[in-house]
Formats: structure tokens, C-alpha cells, sequence
């Protein structure tokens, strides 16, 4: 991943100045093994699928379905690795739990608690909602980023998501997105398409029941 | 050296484009292969078309994403040496590119072995490394254990972390310290860091074929 120190031509030179040769540094290298992987994954994937983070109605719908068929079909489904939907960390990588402390309905709240997540220092989360629509939870704006992860093993992320009329009766996906440095809205969607180096994506799902 | 024509295990975690396998791959490959685009092409001794450091990364980039596509990896044989396989890439890219900007290029142009005339091009004038040394030895143990192994030894942060027995984000911290902070040095100093200029010192003309 192309780190911010390292974008500039004189930031370039200072890499280089520290490893004391002419050439390009370790930390440009790996921006541009991260670009490679990144376009490599993009074509292997393009070679199976259309490109859809752009697609939002269909990235939601086929979002919410591989949930549900995940959900049941899980005692004897097989995983998909590459599945971008496919829960990860479950047994290593960074592990998110969602409480609602109670049913998870109109009113309510929604408390995600991290761990397993020491070497990233950034978090964004949003939701493919079951009808398609995306409803971002960090970074708070578009011009936002995303938020400083708490510098703990285990512990609340520094957000909660409020089920009120974005997060209707249905079920939904939630994904959060760990990352080493913070990134914006835009960042993240990019990110969710090349799946560099440095940012992890967990998937969890939100049912939200209707109010009694 | 990676002999991916040796090692059928790796050759087949090659072809599955496993991520591991394609960083190793790269980071062993593509120092090497930097070089050579700096040196540059040339044609019966003379030098051809020399790249500015933006077209080097470019280049690097750009040969390192042919090489690692799903089919390009598919269809590698496993049989030359990787190293032969990217160069062959990159002086097809490189012809390829001289081409579209309307420069006629022979087909038996070669990278220059020697690349002496590359390594002219130095951005880092005297009084940079020795404002550079001068920083480094005034940091603390920790931030020169940091340089000597990220830098100087072009390792990863993962690595370093591993060695130095602290958390990547601590390595990540140490990074944008020592990075900013060099930075700073260099500026209350008035000296501006800078790369290579986009101008070649030594460029021969291209001659068409």
C-alpha cells in the first residue's frame, strides 16, 4: 500500500537518503508490490465477475444473499476463500462481534467489540444494507477518515450503529474495515475493490427485527 | 534468487498467484531489474532511451503487473530464469513505449550490462549523506537499530518488527519519526531532498532503426 510518506518526490528522497543508495527504498518497493497485487487480484477478478463496488444495488443484494446462504448452509457448505463475503478472522486476523445487548430492533444500539486487531491502527465500518443501499458508519463524513483503533487487545470500537430508519427490519451486512493508516470513504471503497496489503475486511451479520 | 524453475512447489504457488509467493517473488526480482531500466536499452554499445525515475517506477510497476497477471503466470514455463522472463517483458514495454511516442526502436536492442551509467545519475550529493549521517547517528539506539534494518537492510516492517521485538505499529511510529524528523533536519538546514533529475545527465539520441 502507498504509504503518505511516500508519495511526494521529496519524501521519495528521504526514504532513499536513509537507506543511503540511489535507488528506490524498501517502503517504495512494497507501494509498488502493493499496486501489482492489487491490479493482479483486480484482473483475476474481473476474469470471474463484473466489476460491482460501483454496482451498489447488486454489491448489496448479492451481499445479503451470500449471508443468508451462508447462514443456511453452513453445517456442510464448504468456504470460499476468496470470497469477499465470506466471514473472515475467524480463526486468525482481526475479530468483530456485534451486540445489541438484546434484540436488534428500531431504537436500539449496536455495540461492536474488537480484538486480535494489534497491528492495524485505523477502523471504518458501513453496512450493505438488504435492499442494496450502503449506510456508512466511520469515517463520519465523506471528507472524514477513518478512526483511530484503541490501542487495546480487546474493546468496543469507537463508534456505535444506531438502528433507526437507515437500518430498516431485514438482515444486514456489516463490514468493518481495519486498516494501518486512516483512510477516507473513498479510500475504503477502492480498497474493498483491490484488497491491498494492510487492510483487513470482517464481515459480520446484522438482523434487525421489526418493532414490536 | 528465487529459481522458480528449479522449485515446482514454488512455480505452482506462483501460477495460484498466492500472495506470499508473489512478494517474495518480487522483492527478489525487482532490485535487480530497477537497475537494469536504469541503465537502459542499447543498441551495438550506444545507449538508447534512458528513464527518468518516474518512468522507472512506472516501467517496474507496469512489467511486474504483466508478469503477475493470472494468464501471464499460467503461461510462464517454469523453464528460463524469472529474471530473463521480466527483462524480456520490460524491453518489449520499453520498445513498445518508445513506439507510441513515435521513436523507431530496432528489435535487437538489449539492456546495457554494465548499468555504471545509471548509477551517475546520483540524486544524493555529498552534503545530503553526510546531513543524512549526521542524523542518524544522533538517534537514539532504537531508531538506528530501526534504520539499519528497514533501510539500510530493506527489510519489512513485519520483519523488523519481528527482530526488534516490538509491535508493527511501533515500527510503523518509528517510520514517520525517524521520516519527519530527517525531514526536519534537513530543512533547518536548508537542504532539499530530491531525486534524480527527470532529466537524464547523459542521453544519447535515438537514432531510427
Amino acid at each position: 500500500m502507498t504509504t503518505p510518506e511516500y508519495e511526494r518526490d521529496s519524501d521519495r528522497a528521504v526514504g532513499r537518503l536513509l537507506s543511503g543508495r540511489d535507488g528506490l527504498s524498501r517502503p517504495e518497493h512494497e507501494a509498488i508490490f502493493a499496486s501489482v497485487l492489487g491490479q493482479t487480484q483486480d484482473a483475476a477478478e474481473s476474469e470471474a465477475a463484473p466489476a460491482w463496488w460501483t454496482r451498489w444495488w447488486w454489491v448489496g443484494a448479492a451481499a445479503v444473499a451470500a449471508v443468508v446462504l451462508a447462514v443456511v448452509l453452513m453445517p456442510t457448505s464448504p468456504v470460499e476463500p476468496d470470497d469477499p463475503f465470506t466471514p473472515r478472522g475467524v480463526e486468525d486476523g482481526a475479530q468483530v462481534e456485534l451486540d445489541c445487548g438484546g434484540a436488534c430492533d428500531r431504537g436500539g444500539r449496536v455495540q461492536l467489540t474488537f480484538s486480535n486487531a494489534a497491528s492495524f491502527s485505523h477502523v471504518a465500518a458501513f453496512a450493505f444494507r438488504e435492499d442494496g443501499a450502503v449506510v456508512w458508519f466511520a469515517p463520519a463524513s465523506a471528507d472524514a477518515q477513518s478512526v483511530a483503533l484503541p490501542d487495546v487487545a480487546r474493546g468496543l470500537l469507537p463508534f456505535q450503529v444506531e438502528v433507526d430508519d437507515t437500518l430498516p427490519p431485514g438482515t444486514h451486512a456489516v463490514v468493518v474495515v481495519f486498516s494501518t493508516e486512516p483512510m477516507t470513504r473513498t479510500q475504503v471503497e477502492q480498497a474493498y475493490e483491490s484488497r491491498p496489503d494492510g487492510v483487513e475486511f470482517v464481515e459480520r451479520t446484522l438482523v434487525v427485527e421489526a418493532a414490536p | 534468487m528465487t529459481e522458480l524453475f528449479k522449485d515446482r512447489a514454488l512455480l505452482r504457488a506462483f501460477r495460484e498467484g498466492e500472495p506470499a509467493t508473489l512478494e517474495r517473488v518480487y522483492f527478489e526480482h525487482a532490485p535487480a531489474l530497477e537497475v537494469r531500466l536504469r541503465a537502459g536499452l542499447a543498441r551495438g554499445g550506444v545507449r538508447l532511451m534512458p528513464l527518468s525515475d518516474a518512468d522507472v517506477r512506472d516501467v517496474l510497476q507496469d512489467v511486474f503487473i504483466r508478469a503477475f497477471a493470472p494468464k501471464a503466470r499460467a503461461r510462464y514455463d517454469g523453464l528460463r530464469p524469472f529474471s530473463t522472463y521480466l527483462q524480456t517483458i520490460a524491453r518489449n514495454l520499453l520498445i513498445d513505449r518508445a513506439r507510441r511516442r513515435g521513436i523507431e526502436v530496432a528489435d535487437d536492442v538489449e539492456f546495457l550490462a554494465d548499468a555504471g551509467d545509471g548509477i551517475e545519475q546520483s540524486m544524493l550529493d555529498a552534503e545530503l549523506k553526510a546531513a543524512t549521517r549526521e542524523y542518524v547517528e544522533a538517534l537514539d539506539p532504537e531508531q538506528r537499530q530501526f534504520v539499519a534494518l528497514r533501510f539500510e537492510q530493506e527489510r519489512s516492517q513485519e520483519d523488523v518488527a519481528r527482530t526488534m521485538g516490538v509491535t508493527r505499529r511501533r515500527v510503523r511510529t518509528l517510520e514517520r519519526t525517524v521520516h519527519a524528523g530527517l525531514k526536519a533536519f534537513l530543512a533547518a538546514r536548508d537542504l532539499q531532498p530530491r531525486l534524480a533529475s527527470e532529466t537524464p545527465s547523459r542521453t544519447a539520441e535515438v537514432k531510427p532503426s
